[in-house]
C-alpha cells in the first residue's frame, strides 16, 4: 500500500451530527447517516463517464460491495429536477475514500459532474443490502454492463483484498473470480490511469511546483490504481466490437464458460447492468442451478425503504423495494422487464 | 415589535391530544418511523403520521410509481402497506418506543373498513390514559388518496359520506381524530364542514393533486397507472389557499401540508390559518427538513416577539 497513515489522517473527514454505531448497538444492522462529504476527486474517466471520490466519516461503517448512497443534486433548483436525491453505487472503498462511477445522463448527474473538488456533497450512506461473499470452492463469474460495472469492480477488488489478507497462504483461484464487463463501444471503457495522469497534471498546474501536494493525493492515486488493476483483469465485450469480444457481456460469459466446461465445480454469478442483461443471467443461473446475485437500478425517492416508490415486480407476487430489499436480489426473485 | 428572550410556546391542541410542536411528518413519506430512525431524531417531531393502514396487506401499484416533474413529484404507490394484523403485531411495539405523538393514517375500501381498523387498534392498545403517550395517539382518516380505485378519494369528494364515516369512527375512539382532505374537489370547505359535523378533532389538507406526465419519446405515461398524485413545491400555493379557505369555514384546527420544504413555507401555512403542519416530499431530499423547519419557525417567532404558536394566524394582514 503506497500511502502512509499520516497522509490519510490529514484528509478532511466529514463529521456526523448523530453518533455512529456504539458498542451498545453494534449488533444492529449497519447504520446509515446523512453527512456532508468533502469531494476529493471528480474527473472524467471515459466518454460521458466520471469517477467521484469523497472522504468517509469516522465512526461510520464503510460501505460494502453492492451498497449505494444518495446525493442531493446541489446547485439544481426544485424546478430543474433538483427535488429528489439520486442513488449511486459504490465502485471502490479504500484508505478512507469512497469511489463511485457515474454516467452524465440527466440534470442531476450534470450538476454532479460540475461539482468542484474541494466542495462538500450532501450524502446519505451506506444504503441497501450487498453482494454476499462466494464460498471458497466456487467458481465465480462477475458481469457488469454499462455504468453497472461500478459495483462489480468493487466486489472484484474485495476478493483481491481477501488475497492480500491471506498473503503467504495459497490463494484459491475461485477467490479471484472472472470479471466480464460490457460496453457500448471502446470509447466508454474507463481509463483510471489516464484520469490519474490528467488529475496530477491539473494539480501541478494549479498548485505550482512550490505548493505541497494535496493530503489526499496518495489515497486517490492508490484507489485509481486498484480500480485500474481490476479493470485490467476483466474480459471486455463491446456491442460494436471496437474492443474485445463483439457482443453482449452475457454472450461473452456464455462463450467463456462453454470453453472452460465441463464445469465440475459449483459456480456463482454476480451482476449489475441493464434489465435485459439481468434477465438473461437470471435465466442462465436457473438453467445451471447456480446461485446468482443481481443488482437492480430503479428511480428512487427516499432511498431508505419508506416510500415504496422504487419497487420491482417479485416473481413470488407483489413487489420488492430496490432500495431496502435490494438493490441485490437472488436468482428468481425479480420478474425482470427484458 | 419586540423580540422574545424565552422559548416560544409551540404546543398545539388537536382534540384530546397536545402536540409538543407543530411540525409533523406526512403520511406515506416516513413509513412507520423505523426506516428513518438512523437519520432523524424522531422523538423531537411534533407528530408522526404513519403510512396508511388497510385491513388486508396491499402490494400497491405497478411500477414505475414515481416521476419528478418541475418542482414536483408524481407518485402512484397505491397505499402499499403490510395490512392491519402485521401493523398490530410488528409496527405497534416500535411505535410504542417513540417519544413523539403517533397518528395512524387509516384507509378503507368500504365505510366499515375504517371502523374495523380503528376498532382493532383500540382493542389492542386499550383506552387512552391521561397524560400517557400510547403507541397510537390519534387517527388520520385517509379520505383523499388519488391512487386507488376504491376508497380514499372516492369517499372524500362526498360530504355526506365524509360526515358518516367520521361519525362512525368517532363513536369508537376517544383519541384524536383527523380527517385528511383532497384538493381534487369543487369546494374543499364543504368537505371540511362535513368532517367537523361528524365530530372530527381536526382536518389535514391537502393530500396530493391528481397529476399526469407523458414521455413524448415512448408516447406513454411516465407513471404505470397513468395518473398519480402530485406533491412538492409545485402544489404549495394550492395547499395554502385550501388551508385559508378551510380555516375560515371550520372551528376545528387545520393541519396544513403540501410542498413545505423550509420554515417560510410552514409560516405561509400558519399565517393562512393552519394550527400545525406536515412535511412530506421534502423529507426525501433532506430528512433533516422537519427539524430544520421547526428551528426556523422558532427563530421567526422569537425575532417577532410571538409568544404562542396559536397567535400566528392573527398576524396575517389580510381582510377576511
Amino acid at each position: 500500500m503506497a500511502p502512509g497513515a499520516s497522509a490519510v489522517a490529514t484528509i478532511p473527514v466529514p463529521k456526523l451530527d448523530r453518533p455512529g454505531p456504539s458498542p451498545d448497538n453494534a449488533d444492529k444492522k449497519p447504520m446509515m447517516r446523512q453527512f456532508n462529504a468533502p469531494v476529493v476527486f471528480n474527473q472524467v474517466v471515459s466518454q460521458g463517464w466520471k469517477l467521484l471520490a469523497f472522504s468517509w466519516p469516522e465512526g461510520l461503517t464503510p460501505p460494502i460491495p453492492g451498497q449505494f448512497f444518495t446525493f442531493n443534486p446541489q446547485g439544481l433548483q426544485a424546478g430543474e429536477a433538483g427535488l429528489l436525491r439520486r442513488p449511486l453505487a459504490f465502485a471502490f472503498f479504500g484508505r478512507g475514500l469512497a469511489f463511485a462511477l457515474y454516467q452524465i445522463r440527466g440534470k442531476a448527474t450534470q450538476a454532479l459532474a460540475a461539482f468542484a473538488e474541494g466542495g462538500s456533497l450532501d450524502l446519505i450512506a451506506p444504503l441497501g443490502n450487498s453482494f454476499p461473499q462466494p464460498l471458497a470452492d466456487e467458481q465465480v463469474f462477475l458481469a457488469g454492463g454499462g455504468i453497472g460495472i461500478g459495483p462489480l469492480l468493487y466486489l472484484r477488488s474485495s476478493f483481491h483484498g481477501v488475497e492480500a489478507a491471506g498473503a503467504g497462504v495459497s490463494i484459491l483461484p475461485s477467490r479471484t473470480g472472472k470479471l466480464f464487463l460490457g460496453f457500448r463501444s471502446a470509447s466508454q471503457i474507463p481509463s483510471f490511469t489516464l484520469a490519474a495522469e490528467r488529475w496530477e497534471k491539473q494539480n501541478q498546474e494549479a498548485n505550482g511546483a512550490a505548493r505541497h501536494p494535496k493530503p489526499y493525493r496518495q489515497p486517490v492515486l492508490a484507489g485509481l490504481a486498484d480500480l485500474q488493476l481490476c479493470l485490467d483483469q476483466a474480459f471486455i465485450a463491446t456491442d460494436d466490437g471496437s474492443k474485445g469480444f463483439k457482443g453482449t457481456v452475457v454472450d461473452a460469459l456464455l462463450q467463456d464458460s462453454a470453453q472452460t466446461a465441463p464445469i465440475a465445480t459449483a459456480t456463482r454469478i454476480y451482476a449489475c447492468g441493464p434489465a435485459p442483461m439481468l434477465s438473461a443471467l437470471d435465466a442462465l443461473a436457473l438453467e445451471r442451478g447456480s446461485p446468482a446475485h443481481l443488482s437492480a437500478e430503479q428511480w428512487m425517492a427516499c432511498g431508505v425503504g419508506a416510500c415504496q416508490g422504487c419497487v420491482l415486480p417479485a416473481r413470488a407476487g407483489g413487489y420488492l423495494r430496490a432500495c431496502a430489499d435490494g438493490p441485490v436480489f437472488p436468482q428468481g426473485a425479480i420478474l425482470w422487464k427484458a | 415589535m419586540e423580540s422574545l428572550n424565552r422559548e416560544p410556546d409551540l404546543r398545539v391542541r388537536i382534540g384530546p391530544l397536545v402536540l409538543p410542536n407543530p411540525v409533523g411528518v406526512a403520511s406515506g413519506t416516513f413509513g412507520y418511523g423505523q426506516e428513518y430512525q438512523d437519520l432523524v431524531d424522531i422523538d423531537a417531531l411534533g407528530a408522526l403520521y404513519t403510512k396508511a393502514v388497510s385491513i388486508d396487506p396491499k402490494s400497491g401499484n405497478r411500477p414505475p410509481r414515481l416521476v419528478e416533474t418541475p418542482s414536483g413529484l408524481i407518485n402512484s404507490i397505491g397505499l402499499a402497506n403490510p395490512g392491519l394484523p402485521a401493523f398490530l403485531d410488528e409496527k405497534i411495539p416500535y411505535l410504542q418506543s417513540l417519544g413523539c405523538p403517533v397518528v395512524v393514517n387509516v384507509v378503507g375500501e368500504t365505510e366499515s373498513e375504517y371502523t374495523t381498523i380503528v376498532e382493532a387498534i383500540e382493542k389492542r392498545i386499550g383506552v387512552p390514559r391521561e397524560g400517557m403517550k400510547g403507541p397510537v395517539d390519534g387517527y388520520e382518516l385517509n379520505l383523499s388518496c388519488p391512487n386507488v380505485e376504491k376508497g380514499g378519494m372516492a369517499f372524500g369528494t362526498e360530504p355526506e359520506l365524509v360526515e358518516r364515516i367520521t361519525r362512525k369512527v368517532r363513536k369508537i375512539t376517544r383519541r384524536a381524530l383527523v380527517v385528511k382532505l383532497s384538493p381534487n374537489v369543487t369546494d374543499i370547505a364543504q368537505i371540511a364542514l362535513a368532517a367537523e359535523a361528524g365530530k372530527a378533532d381536526a382536518v389535514s389538507c391537502i393530500n396530493t393533486v391528481v397529476g399526469m406526465a407523458i414521455d413524448v419519446k415512448t408516447c406513454k405515461p411516465l407513471i404505470a397507472r397513468g395518473i398519480g398524485g402530485l406533491s412538492g413545491p409545485a402544489i404549495r400555493p394550492i395547499g395554502v389557499a385550501c388551508v385559508w379557505k378551510v380555516a375560515r369555514a371550520v372551528r376545528i384546527p387545520v393541519i396544513g401540508l403540501g410542498g413545505i420544504g423550509c420554515a417560510n413555507d410552514a409560516l405561509e401555512y400558519l399565517l393562512a390559518g393552519a394550527s400545525a403542519i406536515q412535511v412530506g416530499t421534502a423529507i426525501f431530499s433532506n430528512p433533516r427538513a422537519p427539524l430544520e423547519i421547526l428551528e426556523g419557525v422558532k427563530t421567526w417567532m422569537r425575532e417577532r416577539g410571538v409568544e404562542k404558536l396559536k397567535d400566528i394566524p392573527s398576524l396575517f394582514r389580510f381582510p377576511s
